[in-house]
């Protein structure tokens, strides 16, 4: 009977072990087609997750958000990034989930992202309602950007103050819906937090580049976590329409110095209480474990015909193998998950362009002032209402027709496979547009009809 | 009689396994069993039901000699729900107010007062616009309303304040004759482990 239950004890061991098997998200792999401009087979690896409850629903569906915005798919974009919304702003949790967490895995708990990852769910739920021209909707989500930075556990003042950004998109859609008294108030607080001025204009400019912050785990038992920035080179960036300077972008936001300032005192206190916690948790586990075990090998009187010396060996051989097993499961590792195709960067500003169709060109430069090319990107034929639009520039490669670093000319000019637009880089951007009308594909008022679906 | 390592095993088993099945129930309309901080279908609920019987009970209905003619117009919203329906919300008082008003108040469809409109917001007509589309489509009163919410965090805290007003405003004199709101706040907080 002893030999069933230490099987029972195996068998159960080796399923626990195997649950944690099943894959929770998109491969790796996804990740890089997506930073490759191949966002046809990001979408293929990544929709399959759209769908699944598991712990990691949100930080899928945040992903494949990114992916449609990244390929243009501006339309399917709002519906995965409003269901891990909906997820990152629920407060309650499954208790499995949770009383796991506390002991075992951090990531045994539901995603719900850190604050400044909230804010941009939000924030990117905005920008799509806005360049859809819903401002109702658009203000409701830059509202509730502005107050999931406040879930912070940072006593730093300057953790709740809201990105700045947000200030002054709150503002425009108070503009567009003709309540200028709360919009100057918003557009205030951007000028306050930027030390900038806001200019007037028709087109809202809101650019982003660079790679989001990446969580790193470290401290006695990996029970810290850091926020690490990734550098992209860019400093800055200018926006050209039709071959003329239009503006010199730099950016507001820093996501990885936000992220960062979420970690203050408080908060680390926190995480130093959660790692003591856990280390004591284990080795009251270890120890209860072990003490159960022999003794109930010790008290057992019934003589089957083993000596004294062997069921002793078996107990203690039995009793630290379960011991360890329940301090495996008592783990202080934090939870490094994150939505790791977030960018760095972030700016908005306005713009003042006559209504019509122009060519728009966003160039990229480092910290030495000179333009990094292959982060070039072109609108052709963009559409600017004469009351409203946004331009809204995130990293990607240029959106009309499928993009080539072949270097077919021999000095360095990037081509389009249609062999119809040519860009001189190093130079103001040469844009030699060949189509006399714009093609069939735009529509009026809807700005980069070019999807990988 | 098992063994109590047996039952012990197979009760830690059974455990396991009962997370590994979902639930489902019909449950009452006015029940809320996910609790949270947005608004919800008993909000909802609630908040027509009492702007219907507000309205209906309103001295300027009950004096009424002929049924008069109320004209939808779009709510305005101001919450932090980018999703929130307020059509769904409207129409829900349109029907409890034709069912407690007997008769004495009639609707006209959405549909015709927004061509009336031309594609304008109700804040960008004036009183003779107004005035104007009240004539043509035999309006006596239009009916709007506005859903605010305000939210306060701290801390894995949060508080949310939901305030959802509705008027009924003259059509010939644009002047507010009845208005009235449902205000609730809710309280949300993460577990230890979110924050």
């Amino acid at each position: 009977m002893r030999a069933h239950a230490k099987k029972w004890m195996c068998g159960m061991a080796v399923a626990l072990c195997l649950a944690g098997c099943a894959q929770l998200g998109p491969p790796h792999e996804a990740t890089v087609a997506y930073y490759g401009g191949d966002y046809r087979a990001a979408l293929s690896l990544a929709t399959p997750f759209e769908n699944e409850f598991n712990r990691n629903f949100a930080l899928n569906n945040l992903m494949l958000g990114s992916i449609y915005m990244g390929a243009g798919a501006y339309g399917p974009a709002m519906v995965p990034l409003r269901h891990a919304g909906k997820v990152m702003e629920r407060t309650k949790t499954s208790w499995g989930n949770a009383f796991w967490s506390s002991i075992s895995r951090e990531d045994a708990k539901e995603y719900k992202g850190d604050p400044f990852e909230r804010v941009m769910c939000h924030y990117y739920r905005g920008i799509l309602h806005y360049r859809a021209r819903d401002y109702e909707a658009a203000l409701a989500a830059f509202r509730r950007a502005l107050d999931a930075d406040k879930d912070t556990m940072s006593t730093d003042p300057e953790a709740t103050k809201g990105l700045p950004n947000v200030h002054y998109l709150v503002a425009r859609c108070y503009e567009m819906l003709g309540e200028p008294d709360t919009a100057a108030t918003h557009y205030g607080r951007f000028a306050s937090m930027t030390k900038s001025q806001v200019l007037p204009g028709n087109v809202v400019l809101v650019m982003e580049w660079g790679d989001g912050p990446m969580k790193k785990r470290s401290g006695v038992s990996d029970c810290m976590l850091d926020i690490v920035p990734r550098d992209s080179g860019i400093t800055m960036a200018k926006v050209f329409v039709d071959g003329v300077e239009a503006a010199q972008v730099h950016p507001q936001v820093s996501l990885a110095a936000h992220a960062a300032q979420h970690t203050q005192t408080k908060a680390s206190t926190i995480q130093v209480v959660k790692g003591v916690t856990k280390q004591v948790v284990r080795a009251l586990a270890f120890a209860g474990v072990l003490t159960a075990v022999l003794l109930a090998s010790g008290g057992n009187d019934h003589n089957h015909g083993h000596d004294d010396g062997e069921r002793v060996a078996a107990g203690i051989a039995a009793g630290t193998g379960a011991a360890i097993l329940a301090g495996m499961l008592v783990r202080a590792e934090r939870d490094v998950r994150i939505w790791d195709l977030l960018p760095n960067d972030l700016a908005v500003g306005t713009l003042e362009i006559p209504a019509g169709h122009h060519h728009v060109a966003v160039c990229y430069y480092d910290t030495a002032g000179n333009e990094i090319p292959e982060w070039r990107q072109v609108f052709y034929h963009y559409p600017i209402a004469a009351h409203d639009t946004m331009l809204y520039v995130r990293p990607g490669y240029c959106r009309f027709g499928t993009f080539s670093f072949a270097d077919d000319a021999g000095d360095g000019a990037l081509l389009l496979d249609t062999g119809q637009c040519r860009i001189v880089p190093g130079s103001e951007p040469d844009l030699d547009i060949l189509y006399p009308n714009p093609p069939a594909l735009w529509r009026e008022n809807q700005v980069d009809n070019f999807t990988v679906l | 009689m098992l063994p109590l390592q047996h039952i012990a095993v197979l009760l830690g088993v059974a455990c396991v396994l009962s997370g590994c099945t979902g639930t489902a129930a019909r449950v009452a309309l006015d029940d809320d069993v996910v609790l949270d901080t947005d608004l919800s279908a008993a909000d909802l609920r609630t908040a027509s039901q009492k702007m219907a019987r507000s309205l209906v009970a309103y001295k300027g209905v009950a004096a009424l000699t002929r049924p008069a003619v109320i004209g939808f117009v779009s709510m305005e919203n101001r919450t932090t729900e980018d999703d929130f329906d307020s059509y769904n919300l409207l129409s829900k008082i349109r029907q409890l107010i034709l069912e407690y008003a007997n008769a004495k108040l009639r609707f006209v469809d959405r549909e015709t007062i927004a061509r009336a409109m031309q594609g304008r917001a109700w804040d960008a007509l004036g009183k003779e616009d107004t005035k104007k589309i009240g004539i043509a489509l035999g309006v006596d009163y239009f009916l709007t309303g506005r859903a605010f919410s305000m939210s306060n965090r701290r801390g894995g805290e949060r508080e949310v304040y939901y305030r959802l007003s509705f008027r009924l405003v003259d059509a010939q004199t644009s002047e507010i004759v009845w208005e009235d709101d449902y205000e609730v706040k809710k309280y949300g907080q993460y577990e230890i482990i979110n924050r």
